[in-house]
């Protein structure tokens, strides 16, 4: 809730999967958009599929001195500050803060244990265009560097003894258990005008993530949205529009209003690593982080269960074409685990209070600390952790 | 060198001459239509595509023109389309006017298999992928524009729009 209320998110308690809340969403759910109300909608409920409203971190309403939405889908980069960004929410509360120093255009290289291994001592680092060293000392330390450089920094910033392999890692856990979401995904020509693009789904449906036997299968959360930019329609339409030799782009364009690409984003089992790449060095010579994924047959069946759901939803929806499964499966940006919260250095890399094991004053804040990670987005539960090791370094209750 | 149209019809006369000299049949109007046939770099070849094979009309020309200028400038279109896009140029060049937009349907009959797919699985999913594309086709406001109001933008429509 204090996550919400900071974040700023707009949602309707209209979700039948969900756990009871604690209390209202800061600002009611947008609106349906035409797509979600007249086409994705009715044909989930009449695969007995219930499309609830999606919260977002979106303006709805005038919130906290930001404007509502005005949909004109430059999402990624708002330009009315209605869709939460922390350069303009945060930032500058911390800038006005007389208990904060921002160092800007400085680059966190490697963090400095005393002799005996017990604590930070040093944060060492360097200005980025003049190269010049600095160090910063405190009694405390947090590490938010997202989920790929905060394991990366714990890797960089092992010596000797127990830390030989990066800090944390005494029971051989950094960098292992790496996941994300998949995002597969098809390309559905409805036969009708699906409306204008929002911007963003409205409606999303949490049915598979409710009522999925996971001993079975992943769980998985769909949505859809009229021809989503970030999913290209083009190859399905072009290849629908030709017919023998002919490339019809007078049928083409007039399909294309008809289009709508619908995903899932599905859990995995989480069975990558991270670790430190020696044939890629950064600017500054350092090694850069390596992946490496691994799909079970376990991950394997979120991708079957949805493809077997798609020939119906296409019939309920009166589709003309359903495209194939995207093979690119469409990683979702939400890398998590390689420094998982847990009770013991055998199992994973910080505790459940985010102190990293073996040091006295080293913390974590990210995605990285998932010991796994479900079938939704991770960052308001990023920002509850950030919100609750906040007052636990204060010595108090999260709200 | 930039060859030059002269150049070119010089070297076909010469080599239609020798052709006959030496007793090779050469197919006069190949030779023709290769003569006729307008040079193009590779960057107006792909521009001259791109022009062919979006929704674009008369009224949109503009707005075209200033799509494909900022496509033609990603480096990841120019790099790799550009070697391409002259050789598949040439095949469809001698079928359309050089001032022709927004084709109704490209018949594939005589392209490569490369060409085919370039022209299909790339170049032309690529285009129709584009917000801005999709969006000129369902008249809808562009990107940064506001749904409610086309003077409301964050920037400049393109061809006078709104």
């Amino acid at each position: 809730m204090h996550a919400e209320r900071e974040i700023g998110v707009a949602g309707n308690e209209d979700n039948p999967y969900a756990a009871r809340r604690s209390g209202p969403f800061p600002m009611p759910g947008h609106i349906f958009s035409y797509f979600d109300r007249e086409i994705i909608g009715p044909a989930l409920k009449r695969l007995g599929i219930t499309g609830h409203s999606c919260p977002r971190a979106t303006n709805s309403i005038p919130y906290r001195g930001r404007m509502e939405c005005m949909g004109c889908r430059i999402c990624k980069f708002c330009p009315t500050g209605a869709r939460y960004s922390p350069d303009r929410v945060h930032v500058p509360i911390i800038e006005q803060s007389e208990r904060v120093t921002i160092l800007e255009k400085t680059s966190l290289r490697r963090l400095e244990t005393d002799p005996q291994g017990n604590r930070i001592v040093i944060a060492h680092g360097l200005e980025v265009e003049t190269r010049t060293p600095l160090v910063v000392r405190a009694k405390r330390f947090v590490l938010a560097l997202g989920g790929l450089e905060t394991p990366r920094m714990l890797l960089l910033s092992g010596h000797r003894g127990a830390y030989r392999d990066g800090l944390g890692n005494i029971g051989g856990q950094l960098g292992r258990n790496f996941s994300d979401h998949f995002n597969p995904h098809v390309t559905i020509n409805t036969g009708r005008p699906v409306g204008s693009r929002l911007g963003f789904e409205t409606l999303i449906s949490d049915h598979f993530r409710a009522r999925t036997d996971r001993r079975q299968g992943p769980a998985f959360m769909l949505f859809g949205a009229p021809a989503m930019d970030w999913f290209p329609i083009g190859n399905e339409a072009a290849i629908w529009a030709t017919k023998g030799n002919i490339l019809s782009l007078q049928e083409l364009r007039e399909s294309v209003p008809q289009i709508a690409t619908l995903a899932a984003m599905t859990e995995l089992e989480g069975r990558g690593s991270l670790e430190l790449d020696p044939d890629r060095l950064d600017a500054f010579g350092a090694p850069v982080a390596k992946i490496t994924m691994k799909l079970t047959d376990w991950d394997r069946r979120s991708l079957e269960k949805f493809a077997g759901l798609l020939p119906r939803l296409g019939d309920a929806m009166g589709a003309t074409h359903v495209s194939e499964v995207s093979r690119e499966l469409g990683l979702g940006y939400h890398h998590s685990g390689t420094t998982a919260m847990a009770k013991t250095p055998a199992q994973g890399v910080c505790d459940p209070d985010l102190k990293v094991f073996g040091l006295d004053n080293l913390y974590l804040v990210s995605n990285s600390v998932f010991p796994h990670m479900g079938a939704n987005p991770p960052t308001l539960t990023i920002a509850a952790l950030a919100l609750r090791l906040a007052a636990h370094l204060e010595g108090r209750t999260a709200s | 060198m930039k060859e030059s149209v002269q150049d070119r019809r010089q070297f076909l006369k010469i080599l239609f001459s020798l052709s006959v000299a030496s007793g090779l049949v050469l197919d006069a109007e190949l030779l023709l239509a290769a003569v006729k046939a307008p040079l193009r770099s590779p960057g107006e070849s792909l521009r001259k595509l791109l022009l062919l094979l979006g929704p674009w009309s008369v009224d949109n020309r503009k707005q075209a023109e200033d799509f494909v200028l900022r496509f033609l400038r990603m480096e990841q279109n120019a790099g790799f389309y550009l070697p391409k896009a002259a050789g598949l140029m040439q095949s469809l060049a001698r079928r359309f006017p050089d001032d022709r937009i927004g084709l109704a349907e490209i018949d594939l009959t005589g392209l490569s298999e490369q060409e085919r797919l370039l022209l299909l699985l790339k170049l032309t999913s690529q285009l129709y992928s584009f917000m801005e594309v999709r969006f000129t086709i369902a008249n809808e406001p562009q990107v940064g524009e506001c749904q409610d109001d086309r003077l409301r933008y964050t920037r400049p429509p393109a061809g006078g729009k709104g």
